[in-house]
């Protein structure tokens, strides 16, 4: 009886001493947040891998021995939840001071965020001594901040800061490369890496092991992605009349429109036959697998490559129980014999959004601090230490990467616009990936694939161009009608807020009007084209001008 | 001799009688719904707007209606309730004040209604205002800024090809009318534009993209984009000296721009180079 009582009091004891103690810390937390005599920054993201914390933990503790009085505090949401916990906190008036956003939604953005315009055209004062020093903010980055991670195009504001540039690269098993091969000579063309793939599948059918070449998933990163749009690299200087050689998702449908491409044109069927060969490679059903299932089979030796986006690198590495290498994803270059003609080169991905940019909430109650901090991290010399620490690559201009992963540095030079994918918008993704298990299966063929989507193709491709127009770009045209009549007024009654100048003030006008020419010239022209189509009717009345 | 003076001081005075009208209608509550506007908050603008609007009932208030009238055509829920009373908020200033800033930025937000806000919109209706305000004040800012809507609504309207190449060399007119910068660049913008869609005169694409380009184009892709197409098209022109001046300035200005290799081989077709 007393036996019992004992352990009784032993564990009520405990409950309370941990209880204590739990609220000893939430309350100790609490008071460092509310401590009239310290400014207290926090910091939100979702990115679990530890030697980014830790990247992100040493340039903090920088900036606090740089600035006594400032707390930086590292909040790590699991990406599961984060887009919800994000929305939550927003909207509940509690989210931290800065956090990773992927930009582009522009009431969250608007609304929640809060804009760094003015600062992105004034150097950055950490950049003294670097060559760097006396640059704009904005030029110290190599995408110029253009990309919707920074800029807002429809809101005509910046608002974030990127870290690390958006690339993808393969991992490879060096010992069972070894195995396979030989030789520890990882594939550099895109006629290696076919080799080896073949080399792979005759070693798994030798040895009864299973192996395959490449352990793809759903997404697969956008590398199939990126080796197919190699044959539409040419074909996309035509499919946009208009002689810019970039080509936006609704150039792509508005070109089939017009006819200037088909599903049976002889790029689109090449980039399917390439997709076909080289998806042909990965496991068995890769199409219904995820991302951790690809590197698990990688880790388990079962796979030979596995690609990897440059944030989660390291978690591959660390995960693989043997020693890995990286290549770069091979796709044909143009002295290729079969798939060169139609190829310029390697695609620039300088347009890859970055993963990791950051942005400063509307409820911070230290902006100022804030946005230093935004700046501090940014600088050259924290960009180089951040480097070293969490063996990322920087978005920073000149900053030297780490040599063990120095590969995914973006490739900018010597690259090339890339070519574009018949799925160009939600309708044509669905569809597509709907039927695409017909490219990978032994019993069919590209011409299966292409007689199912081809009958629903045009609807999708119409939907596609309706979406745009009328979900994106129309509302944003509208949307700056209220703003560019309040900033007209503005200017008439001389009510310039905060930093705002006279001549800011035009050139802002003067940008919400070139954002407004911009999306209605696309909206009409889309709407304009598919009126004048032979595709099939549209219910969408509002239009009525254009159809009569 | 007598008439002028007293027109002359007429004018001087009006100033200080529409001064206290302005000051009347603007407070720092009203001055928040503006800043509220212009970072998107419509709903909380319009609200101020309409508190002001009840606070002073029976003066004109121009500026609050004009200002209500502006936060409706985007509070949320879009209704098209909100948008017939914006529109009818917009014509009482317009008719109130016809020649007034207010009265004809009021006029260029009805045809901004009719053009692209309502449903169905009315291009028919959206021509009307824009033109009243183009013929009756050519110079203002939003007579101006009108001009690169009645282009959209001119050459994007269902038409055969032959009315819309005359529809398009009718609209070339326009280019002697414009005086500001900001409704040059967005005029010749799309007038270029749509000489490519329609596979019209490549020389006056050139001659629209370059008048452009001189009137200051802020967002950098769009800069890059016709630095680019103004060389191309003097290429395809063979107008060699203005291509190699025009890919050498994508090269210098946008040294990071995707098409960059291109560029470096087109001057390499053109026995020139680039120094950096």
């Amino acid at each position: 009886m007393n036996w019992s009582r004992t352990v009784n009091v032993i564990g009520f004891t405990l409950l309370g001493v941990c209880f204590g103690i739990s609220l000893f810390r939430v309350v100790a937390l609490a008071w460092q947040e509310i401590d009239p005599e310290r400014i207290f920054i926090r910091i939100a993201h979702n990115v679990q891998e530890d030697d980014m914390q830790a990247g992100i933990k040493a340039l903090a503790d920088d900036y606090m021995r740089l600035h006594p009085g400032v707390f930086v505090k590292q909040i790590v949401v699991p990406k599961r939840v984060y887009k919800s916990w994000v929305h939550t906190s927003l909207v509940g008036g509690i989210a931290p001071d800065i956090i990773h956003l992927r930009g582009g939604v522009d009431h969250l953005l608007s609304r929640y965020c809060r804009s760094i315009r003015y600062s992105v055209e004034e150097p950055n004062p950490y950049n003294v001594g670097t060559d760097l020093e006396g640059v704009k903010w904005r030029e110290t980055f190599i995408d110029n901040l253009e990309l919707e991670t920074a800029y807002n195009q429809n809101l005509c504001e910046y608002y974030g800061i990127p870290l690390v540039p958006y690339t993808i690269r393969l991992y490879y098993n060096k010992g069972l490369l070894k195995e396979v091969t030989g030789e520890d000579k990882p594939p550099t063309t895109f006629g290696e890496f076919i080799d080896l793939c073949k080399t792979v599948q005759i070693f798994a059918e030798r040895t009864g092991r299973t192996v395959v070449p490449v352990a793809g998933y759903e997404n697969e990163s956008g590398f199939l992605t990126r080796i197919m749009s190699t044959q539409t690299q040419r074909l996309g200087f035509h499919v946009n009349p208009t002689w810019r050689m970039r080509l936006l998702s609704d150039e792509v449908g508005q070109g089939y429109v017009e006819g200037r491409w088909s599903l049976r044109s002889k790029e689109v069927r090449l980039g399917l036959q390439l997709l076909q060969e080289v998806g042909g490679y990965f496991q068995r059903g890769f199409r219904q697998q995820r991302r951790d299932d690809a590197i698990f089979y990688f880790a388990q030796q079962k796979a030979l490559l596995v690609a990897t986006e440059s944030m989660d690198a390291q978690s591959v590495k660390s995960q693989a129980p043997f020693e890995t290498g990286l290549i770069t994803i091979p796709v044909p270059e143009p002295s290729h014999p079969v798939y060169g003609q139609q190829a310029l080169g390697l695609s620039t991905e300088l347009s890859n959004h970055s993963q990791f940019s950051f942005f400063i909430t509307r409820r911070s109650k230290f902006p100022e601090i804030a946005l230093d901090f935004m700046k501090f991290i940014s600088s050259k010399k924290s960009a180089e230490k951040f480097v070293q620490v969490s063996g990322r690559v920087s978005s920073v201009v000149g900053v030297e990467p780490r040599a063990d992963t120095a590969i995914f540095a973006p490739l900018i030079d010597n690259t090339y616009p890339g070519g574009f994918s018949i799925q160009f918008g939600t309708f044509t993704r669905d569809l597509v990936d709907s039927e695409i298990y017909l490219l990978f299966n032994e019993n069919t063929t590209i011409d299966d694939f292409l007689d199912a989507i081809e009958p629903l193709y045009d609807e999708a491709v119409v939907e596609d161009l309706f979406y745009k127009a009328s979900t994106y770009r129309v509302p944003n045209t509208r949307l700056h009608d209220s703003r560019l009549g309040a900033f007209w007024y503005a200017r008439k009654e001389g009510q310039l807020e905060g930093e705002m100048k006279p001549e800011m003030l035009d050139n802002l006008i003067s940008e919400i009007l070139e954002v407004q020419t911009d999306q209605s010239s696309f909206a009409h022209w889309s709407m304009h084209q598919v009126f004048s189509s032979n595709l099939p009717p549209l219910r969408f009345e509002e239009w009525r001008p254009i159809v009569k | 001799m007598n008439r002028i003076l007293l027109l002359c001081l007429l004018a001087l005075m009006l100033p200080l009688a529409t001064g206290p009208i302005r000051a009347q209608n603007r407070n720092a509550d009203t001055d928040a719904a503006w800043a509220k506007m212009q970072e998107l908050f419509f709903n909380e603008a319009r609200d101020i707007f309409d508190r002001n609007l009840k606070k002073s009932k029976g003066a004109p208030n121009y500026d609050l209606k004009f200002g209500k009238a502006l936060s409706l055509l985007n509070a949320q829920p879009r209704t098209q309730t909100n948008l017939q009373k914006a529109k009818s908020l917009f014509a009482g200033v317009a008719d109130s004040v016809p020649d007034g800033e207010l009265g004809i930025a009021s006029r260029y937000f009805m045809g901004r209604i009719a053009h692209i806000h309502q449903s169905p919109f009315d291009w028919a209706e959206a021509r009307q205002h824009y033109e009243s305000i183009i013929d009756r004040h050519p110079e203002h800012f939003f007579a101006q800024a009108a001009v690169s809507k009645i282009v959209l609504i001119t050459l994007y309207e269902a038409t055969s090809k032959q009315e819309k190449k005359s529809r398009y060399d009718q609209l070339e007119a326009y280019e002697s009318m414009l005086t500001l910068p900001v409704a040059k660049k967005h005029f010749h913008f799309l007038m270029g534009e749509a000489a490519l869609r329609y596979g019209y005169s490549i020389e006056r694409a050139l001659h629209h993209f370059l008048t452009a380009e001189q009137n200051h184009i802020i967002q950098v892709r769009k800069s890059s984009d016709v630095t680019f197409r103004i060389a191309e098209l003097a290429r395809a022109l063979g107008k060699r000296d203005l291509a190699i001046e025009y890919y050498r300035k994508l090269l210098r200005n946008f040294f990071r721009d995707s098409r960059r290799q291109i560029v470096l081989g087109r001057l390499a077709e053109l026995n020139a180079s680039f120094d950096g």
